[in-house]
């Protein structure tokens, strides 16, 4: 699995950041929202912490500690969708 | 373009286009720049040294100047004291204790030192002679439950087939200086450029970590525990060529070492560090200095754990054991004293103190409640934990496998693979002055890293389970190599 | 139209009919079943006896027969303090010197995650060495543990009465002080009886500051019945309650006041007050339906299904509750979990499930899952057909 730990794939998982945050803008358009300047912080804040999340129910596995990808997992999940709730309505204001 | 548009455009500052192509130009430079330096970083990485990344000396990574201290730790609290090695050490009181046992003595009839000591302090007495029991009972389990640990001790007892001989039995005035076909000291350029020398030597050596300090004369056993060239009756007078120390050590291989305390080992760190600290010594004498090893195996003069603290390579834990950044408590040192001068380390502070104050799961994890749960003593003058080890060593001969136990090692929040979770925890308790993260990640450790109920730890035939913390790596279950 | 409401009536009879005497066999059938045996508890408390005499108030004495002659080698008393769910029964050895050789759990009926927890720590094994004369004060000369507390208290006490029964029978020590049976009735109690009046009352009147003091109670409730005191209401009381296990009230009020609060209105009124006014998790899922924005129905044919699971769930709980005589042992309570953050895998999972969707439907686990409201529901039916 070294190519996961290339530079090439830090690199290759930068130009998705870029198509996705343009396609995002785009998406968003669509359904209505205006991204407000204020607004690109919260999304990249949340997914930031689904980001972590995943990598750490990831790394725990490939530790060997069940228990922590576990837990980490159920937390992760209901607080990123709480929090994936209050994004989506922020986004939705104005 | 209309004028009302030509217009409002350029009432901007900035108009956006332009803004863009800043910013493309610039990260067009920063990025080919930043190809720049890290080629050349490229060039020089450890990792590219194949089969000697460790001789670069990069696993010693944590940034200590930063967390520089001038004073260490521990307080001096009253009058000190030296240790005495012939009873305080329990290694050396437990032969006494064992023959006492077999001979039913009572402490009255023991020589001195022991029974001034063991008549202080009487339950520790019932404690050591209860070992030859205990042993007989895990030996009594059954061959079944034997039979998982043989893998485990076979590569147990390889990590310690290879090992330097002693330093022999002459007063140190002979053995620790150099034989005289190596002529007189060498005069060093500057104690910096010697310290730089010695520390990259140890790396070339095998250590893992290495720091340089003064050595206290309060760490230097009052009498000596083996035979290393001193009187067993008389008090040590500290030489005076032993003014400097130097720490070097290795850890013990992580995933046996998580499956204590039956499946790991001390051996193979050990070996490591004697290996170190003799070549060190060795190559010290080259130079014309005198040096001496103090390795693990019990061949001590010196109290390792303050001399670490002083090194600044870590801070001493509730456990006793001394806690570095980079691998946890998973690091077994060596010490060379010598008259080489150096330039020295300062003692660290990463928030250690605060943590253990508040964190307490070696005390909980331990089987034999060697550790406490409570506030700091007053031991030979310094304030530190006090570690039982009349009952830590009960539960050594109550469990399976090479000797020792090191649950408290493997449970430690502390001791962790590197990896950038674990990383991130050190660097936010590191950080935090107000220690609200230490408490959120201590409780975070019990819910996400569990371990298991103590008294599972013990032999099954003294009513535990031979529990580990964690299963063995696949290398050492027996059972899916050998017909059982 | 008159027929059919008969019908109606006839077959709610009959189900409720049916019901009720399965409880009734249920706690028949409890009586008859077996528990483990004193001997073997006797001897894993004090190895060293070769033999017990039969006992005088639960006190056994151990001896050991060496050339004929009997020696008294030490004590095992069993006594049970209430704990959650029912009593906690601990067994204690002493030996001649009224030094702990062993404690062991005989019995108990907490929650298995919570429990589990105890034993984890050390407790009873800890009690190894001790004195008789120790004081077993959680904090003191026993480490707290984290979200347990109630149950670790039961064993302490339990233990403790041991051993000064022991101390005071059998070695002759001076009895401690006995402290007149003190009531405990100290902040935990009148904070839940503020949130009990104050969510009653503002649930019937037409205040103004109604809204106000509805959700001002429902916070309160989230942060000291759930996260402060973590005892919410739950099917383990309503168990205790039917199994037997009352507790001596003036150690217990706020056990009492809970159970008052959630049934008194149900019988009296037929009003589920607990669950809109007070209960901490029903309030959880209000401000989790509120942060979502859309309030989505579950459509009939599903809700229909999910009532009969609701309602059979239940039964199957309290069934065993009472076939068993173990109120937590069939406890599949998501709240408990969430505001202790203790619970089997299966039972984060669910809560996990169940506070997402929480998001999006209005109280899925009150109205789909919560036993409590399977409850409630019986209770309706009797009072409509009686």
């Amino acid at each position: 699995m070294s190519f996961f730990e290339s530079n090439i794939f830090w690199f290759i998982e930068g130009l998705f950041a870029c198509v996705s945050i343009i396609a995002f803008r785009i998406w968003a358009q669509d359904k209505g929202i205006n991204m407000a300047v204020w607004k690109w912080p919260v999304v990249i804040v949340w997914v930031l912490f689904l980001s972590i999340s995943i990598g750490f129910v990831a790394t725990s596995i490939g530790e060997g500690e069940m228990d922590a990808a576990f837990y980490g997992g159920v937390f992760g999940a209901v607080i990123a969708a709480v929090s994936g709730v209050v994004v989506w309505r922020l986004l939705k204001i104005r | 373009m209309s004028n009302e548009e030509e217009s409002s455009k350029n009432e901007l500052k900035i108009p956006r286009r332009t803004l863009i192509k800043a910013a493309g130009a610039t990260s067009a430079v920063l990025g080919l720049s930043g190809l720049g330096v890290s080629g050349y970083q490229a060039g020089k990485a450890p990792s590219s040294y194949t089969g000697c990344e460790s001789f670069q000396g990069s696993a010693q990574s944590f940034d200590r100047k930063r967390f520089a201290v001038d004073k260490p730790h521990y307080e001096k609290v009253g009058p000190t004291s030296r240790p005495d090695g012939r009873t305080e050490v329990l290694f050396s009181r437990l032969g006494v204790a064992m023959s006492a046992a077999r001979s039913d003595k009572k402490i009255e009839d023991l020589d001195e030192p022991y029974r001034s000591y063991y008549l202080s302090r009487p339950e520790d007495f019932e404690l050591d002679k209860k070992n030859r029991e205990l042993m007989h009972k895990v030996a009594e389990d059954s061959t079944e439950n034997k039979n998982r640990y043989l893998l485990a001790e076979a590569w147990a007892d390889a990590m310690g087939a290879v090992s330097p001989k002693s330093i022999g039995n002459k007063p140190p005035e002979v053995s620790d200086f150099p034989k005289d076909r190596f002529g007189n000291p060498l005069k060093m350029k500057s104690p910096e450029a010697t310290a730089r020398l010695i520390k990259k030597v140890s790396y070339e050596f095998g250590t893992v970590l290495v720091g340089i300090t003064k050595l206290n004369p309060d760490w230097v056993y009052k009498y000596p525990s083996g035979r290393r060239g001193f009187d067993r009756n008389k008090p040590i007078e500290v030489p005076k060529h032993w003014q400097y120390a130097i720490v070097v050590g290795a850890p013990m291989s992580w995933d046996p070492m998580y499956a204590n305390p039956n499946f790991g080992t001390s051996n193979d760190a050990y070996s490591k560090s004697r290996i170190v600290a003799f070549r060190l010594a060795s190559f010290i004498k080259r130079l014309g200095y005198a040096a001496r090893p103090h390795t693990p195996g019990n061949s001590y003069d010196v109290m390792v754990p303050p001399i670490m603290v002083d090194a600044g390579l870590g801070e001493q834990g509730r456990h006793s054991v001394v806690i570095t950044p980079e691998l946890g408590c998973n690091f077994r040192p060596a010490v060379i004293t010598t008259n080489l001068p150096m330039k020295t380390d300062k003692p660290i502070s990463f928030g250690v103190q605060d943590f253990c104050k508040n964190c307490k799961i070696c005390a909980e994890q331990c089987p034999s409640g060697a550790i406490t749960t409570g506030g700091k003593e007053n031991i030979r003058g310094y304030k530190r934990y006090l570690l039982h080890s009349s009952k830590c060593f009960n539960f050594w001969n109550s469990k399976h496998g090479s000797m020792g136990c090191r649950i408290c090692i493997a449970a430690c929040p502390y001791t962790r693979k590197s990896n950038w979770v674990h990383k991130t925890a050190l660097k936010i308790t590191a950080n935090d002055p107000t220690t609200i993260s230490h408490k959120v990640l201590t409780s975070m450790q019990k819910r996400f890293y569990p371990g298991q109920n103590p008294s599972d730890y013990y032999a099954a035939t003294l009513g535990g389970k031979n529990a580990s913390y964690r299963e063995p790596p696949w290398w050492l279950k027996t059972e899916d190599f050998i017909e059982l | 139209m008159a027929a059919a409401e008969d019908t109606i009536k006839k077959s709610e009879r009959l189900l409720w009919f049916v019901i009720l005497a399965s409880l009734v066999i249920g706690w028949v059938a409890g009586l008859f079943v077996h528990h483990s045996s004193i001997a073997d508890v006797l001897k894993k408390t004090l190895p060293e006896a070769v033999r017990f005499d039969s006992g005088q108030d639960e006190i056994y004495t151990g001896y050991n027969d060496i050339q004929g002659e009997s020696d008294e080698v030490g004590y095992v008393a069993i006594r049970s303090a209430h704990g959650y769910a029912g009593p906690v029964t601990v067994a204690v050895g002493l030996d001649k010197n009224g030094t702990i050789f062993n404690a062991l759990i005989v019995r108990q009926t907490e929650s298995a995650a919570f429990f589990r927890r105890v034993v984890d720590s050390g407790y009873p094994a800890k009690f190894k060495g001790k004195d008789c004369t120790d004081q077993f004060a959680i904090g003191d000369d026993v480490d707290a543990v984290t979200g347990a507390t109630v149950s670790l208290e039961a064993v302490s006490k339990a233990a403790r009465m041991a051993c000064s029964d022991i101390a005071v029978q059998r070695l002759g020590l001076e009895p401690i002080a006995k402290k007149k049976p003190e009531i405990q009735f100290g902040l935990p109690e009148i904070i839940l009886i503020l949130l009990i009046v104050a969510g009653f009352g503002a649930s019937g009147n037409k205040l103004p500051a109604k809204k106000y003091v509805k959700w001002g109670v429902l916070a309160g409730s989230i942060v000291f019945i759930g996260f402060v005191y973590k005892w919410p209401a739950s099917l383990i009381n309503i168990n205790s309650l039917l199994v037997g296990y009352w507790p001596g009230w003036r150690n217990h009020i706020y056990w009492y006041l809970l159970a008052a609060a959630i049934l008194l209105p149900v019988i009296l009124n037929g009003k589920t007050l607990y669950c809109s006014s007070i209960c901490p998790f029903g309030a959880t899922q209000e401000i989790l339906v509120n942060i979502g924005g859309t309030r989505r129905q579950i459509p009939g044919n599903c809700l229909r299904i999910l009532k009969i699971l609701q309602r059979s769930l239940a039964w199957v709980a309290v069934m065993c509750a009472l076939v068993f005589r173990n109120p937590a042992l069939v406890s599949y309570d998501v709240s408990a979990t969430f505001f202790t953050i203790i619970g089997q895998y299966w039972q984060f999972v669910l809560l996990a499930l169940v506070l997402i969707l929480s998001l999006f439907i209005v109280r899925p686990w009150c109205n789909c899952l919560c036993p409590l409201r399977a409850v409630f529901d019986f209770i309706r039916l009797l009072r409509r057909s009686l």
